[in-house]
């Protein structure tokens, strides 16, 4: 009988995925005889298979991130990087395979898009890459009372460590506040400083968000500053369209339906109603 | 003509951003610039839309006149001076506020301000000037600006406004002079072309400079009469009228550049300062402000940041011509969009598919679909200039003088041009690869470099990005098509129309159903999703 498969089960961010690629590695069993998965709730156990859960571990993480920008290339720790960002769940064993590729012929592994391996990870990456300039062109901020400019996303892919750092060039002074909704999580910056990533599943954070954007949208409470200008930007986006022109297949061709979700212009309700029924 | 003045914000931005709609440039490229302290924005070289309206079009910038007022006439547009509309103005201020708190909330990537001409160009001209000045000055804005130029603008207002934008424009109109004659008595040839080309040499000038290894102390700095003079002397011989590569008299349908061998000096030749501000170019109305002095060691733009230099025009310049108001044929327009980006350095051409908004006998009738196809069709030849290596001589000529309205101009150069293929995949050079239809510039990069560790396969081009539904036509594979096909003009021609039939038709039709009547006509401007949607959108499909 063949050896039994061995399961790396890791967590889904990138540091997770890195650590099981390195105990993966390091655990000899062959690479035949290794598959990475991420942890999910309903995940399907195989049959003739042994799962072994990996424990984040900084440290390894960093020691593969290291091996491949040295060993293999930027751009290839960049293709891999992105990969991990990734909603996919086969993400942490393209990753892996690819790396097998990496560590073999070096630097032009990220060219050879017809080795199956490689292209997974081109296709993962690019799709992260696509995402997350959408969420630079589509996030959204509504300024609240005491100043901090507030933006919630639905992003499928875990877009927040990309689009971050552009939004912390471009508003150094503003306090800022990007909310992921589908992983519970917000990059913060405070004005003036530099951004993190925070854990909003706890200590209050989404009842502070809810709380402040039900205040805003109350229909009792005097018309703020933030609802003047976000009429102001819907008829500016209303007018600027040519009659003659009007295409809404190319519109949503350019600006699918759901990434509209929390887009200003778009929160009137007959459209809200239709895709939050998505 | 009726100015109001005291209208409410919300009014003039209806007024102003419906009269700046019909320019077809959105663009927010060009350039990387990163974001400071004490600065509010940066820019990406390679553009971030923000939104896109109900037409498709991308919303990259907020487009707005400074005024609709105008003392021109021409016969295409809403603002002309005979039409009977609202006339209203933005004062500076108000442009800044609404440029910085759309930006802030991340609506726009920066401003577009084009604007009517208000008593005279240059009186324009410093109107916008002196918004730029605030943006940058006062706001210390350091993200994506584009302003138009006005025809006819004196040289010194394009120089100063060109260190305080990232792009400047100035509308071409119409391919052909007899046609601007024809269409806008104003404007003439010599108007547009002059700050197109004074741009132009300004970026080139700057470009020398640099390459020179000058210090940038040895910059001009703008304010000061004296450094601009010394500059204008080391200059002056790198700008000779022998450098500049005149333009063929009389060869295309462009006239002869306005100031080739005119000796006309250049951009930096003559001493520069800011003229002092006059009175208010419109009315002086309450928001009327004068430009604030400057410390001299302030510099002009206040969102540069310690030791940045001002750049002149730094994301280039571009232009726009109406296409189907006039008989020009697509061969003379694209012959004069080549003749731009050659000769002109030009970054683009915009083409705007003619809208009839003006009853008048010069002019088709309002209400006449504007003609999208061909638009697209001289975009899809403006990429083959541009990226592709193709001239406006191979894609058409005097004897078939118009796009063939069934192909694409690449197919169609491809299909009259057998001869060169099948192109083997696995040896072909890269312009040989460019020219087959369906494969663009990524793929052909991905498949140069792919191809250097093992030959490649239909399948992997497929996964490559390579449009086989196209290319199967034209390529071979390890020296094997991907079916058996007669390699000949009518077949593959034949082949190739039956796939875009429904595209086209699309193209000229996709409006239909917003114009059909319905009952509960509820005048949403966005289209609900419909039931399918819901239902794939549920199966994991959307």
């Amino acid at each position: 009988m063949e050896e039994m498969v061995t399961i790396f089960l890791c967590g889904p961010e990138p540091e997770d995925i890195f650590t099981a690629v390195y105990d993966a590695w390091a655990s000899r069993l062959g690479h035949g005889n290794v598959l990475l998965e991420i942890e999910t709730q309903n995940r399907q156990p195989r049959l003739f298979a042994r799962d072994r859960y990996v424990k984040r571990d900084d440290q390894k993480a960093e020691k593969v991130a290291r091996s491949v920008y040295r060993k293999i290339s930027a751009e290839a720790y960049h293709g891999i990087y992105q990969a991990a960002l990734s909603f996919e769940e086969d993400r942490a064993d393209a990753i892996y395979r690819f790396l097998i590729r990496g560590f073999e012929v070096g630097a032009e592994v990220i060219d050879r898009l017809q080795d199956p391996a490689v292209c997974r990870v081109f296709e993962l990456s690019r799709r992260v890459g696509r995402e997350s300039h959408l969420f630079l062109e589509f996030a959204r901020f509504a300024q609240w009372e005491n100043g901090i400019l507030f933006g919630r996303l639905a992003p499928k892919c875990n877009v927040l460590p990309i689009i971050a750092p552009h939004f912390d060039g471009r508003l150094s002074g503003e306090n800022w506040i990007l909310y992921d909704e589908t992983r519970r999580r917000a990059a913060v910056h405070p004005a003036g400083g530099s951004w993190f990533l925070a854990d909003t599943a706890e200590a209050g954070w989404e009842e502070l968000f809810a709380e402040q954007e039900a205040k805003e949208k109350d229909p009792l409470l005097v018309p703020t500053d933030q609802e003047a200008w976000e009429e102001l930007w819907k008829g500016f986006v209303k007018n600027i369209a040519i009659g003659p022109r009007v295409n809404p297949a190319l519109q949503r061709n350019l600006m699918p339906l759901w990434y509209r979700k929390h887009m200003t212009e778009h929160q009137s309700e007959a459209i809200k109603a239709g895709v939050t029924k998505i | 003509m009726l100015i109001l003045e005291n209208l409410s914000l919300e009014k003039k931005l209806e007024i102003l951003s419906d009269a700046a709609k019909y320019d077809a440039a959105c663009t927010s490229s060009g350039v990387d610039r990163r974001g400071a302290r004490g600065t509010i924005g940066n820019t990406s070289a390679c553009g971030i839309c923000h939104s896109f309206a109900a037409d498709g079009r991308c919303i990259s910038l907020l487009k707005i006149l400074m005024t609709n007022e105008c003392v021109y006439d021409c016969k295409y547009c809403i603002n002309r001076r005979s039409n009977d509309i609202v006339r209203t103005a933005f004062t500076p201020e108000e442009i800044c506020t609404l440029t910085i708190e759309f930006y802030r909330r991340n609506y726009i990537e920066g401003l577009f301000l084009s604007s009517g001409v208000a008593k005279s160009p240059d009186a324009t001209m410093e109107r916008i000037y002196e918004t730029l000045y605030l943006l940058r000055q006062k706001y210390r804005f350091r993200g994506y600006v584009h302003v138009k130029g006005i025809p006819g603008a004196s040289p010194e207002w394009v120089g100063q406004i060109g260190y305080l934008t990232d792009r400047m424009s100035v509308n071409l109109e119409l391919p052909t002079a007899d046609s601007l004659h024809a269409l806008a008595p104003h404007k003439t040839r010599q108007t547009i072309l002059r700050p197109i080309r004074q741009i132009q040499r300004g970026m080139e000038e700057e470009r020398l400079l640099l390459s020179d290894g000058q210090s940038r102390h040895a910059l001009p700095d703008y304010r000061s009469e004296n450094r601009a003079g010394s500059t204008a002397r080391e200059t002056e011989s790198a700008s000779g009228p022998g450098s500049q590569p005149a333009l063929r008299e009389g060869a295309g349908p462009l006239p002869a550049d306005p100031l080739s061998g005119s000796g006309q000096p250049s951009l930096f030749a003559r001493p520069m300062r800011i003229p002092p501000p006059t009175e208010n170019a419109f009315s002086a109305g309450p928001g009327a402000s004068k430009l604030p002095p400057l410390p001299a060691s302030q510099g002009m733009r206040g969102d540069l940041v310690r030791g940045e230099r001002p750049r002149f025009v730094p994301a280039g310049q571009s232009t726009q011509m109406i296409i189907g108001a006039t008989p020009e044929t697509d061969y003379q327009i694209v012959t004069v969009a080549e003749a731009l980006y050659h000769k002109f350095d030009l970054r683009r051409v915009f083409y705007s598919a003619y809208i009839g908004i003006n009853e008048d006998s010069a002019l088709p009738a309002v209400g006449e679909k504007p003609p999208l196809l061909r638009e697209h069709r001289l975009y899809q030849a403006d990429w083959l200039l541009r990226f592709y290596g193709f001239t406006a001589g191979e894609l058409l000529d005097e004897s078939r003088p118009n796009f063939n309205v069934f192909l694409d101009p690449k197919c169609d150069w491809a299909v009259r041009h057998l001869g060169y293929f099948p192109v083997e995949v696995n040896r072909a050079d890269y312009a040989a690869l460019l020219r087959v239809p369906g494969i663009g510039v990524k793929s052909a990069q991905r498949i140069c470099k792919a191809r250097r560790s093992s030959a490649l396969d239909f399948a992997d081009l497929k996964k490559m990005g390579v449009v086989l539904k196209r290319a199967h036509y034209f390529i071979t594979c390890k020296g094997k098509m991907m079916q058996r096909i007669r390699l000949e003009e009518g077949f593959v021609t034949s082949c190739l129309m039956d796939q875009n039939r429904k595209k086209n038709w699309q193209l000229e039709h996709g409006d239909e159903s917003y114009q059909q009547l319905s009952l509960f006509d509820d005048k949403r401007w966005n289209l609900a999703p419909t039931a399918g949607d819901v239902c794939e959108s549920l199966t994991g499909q959307l």
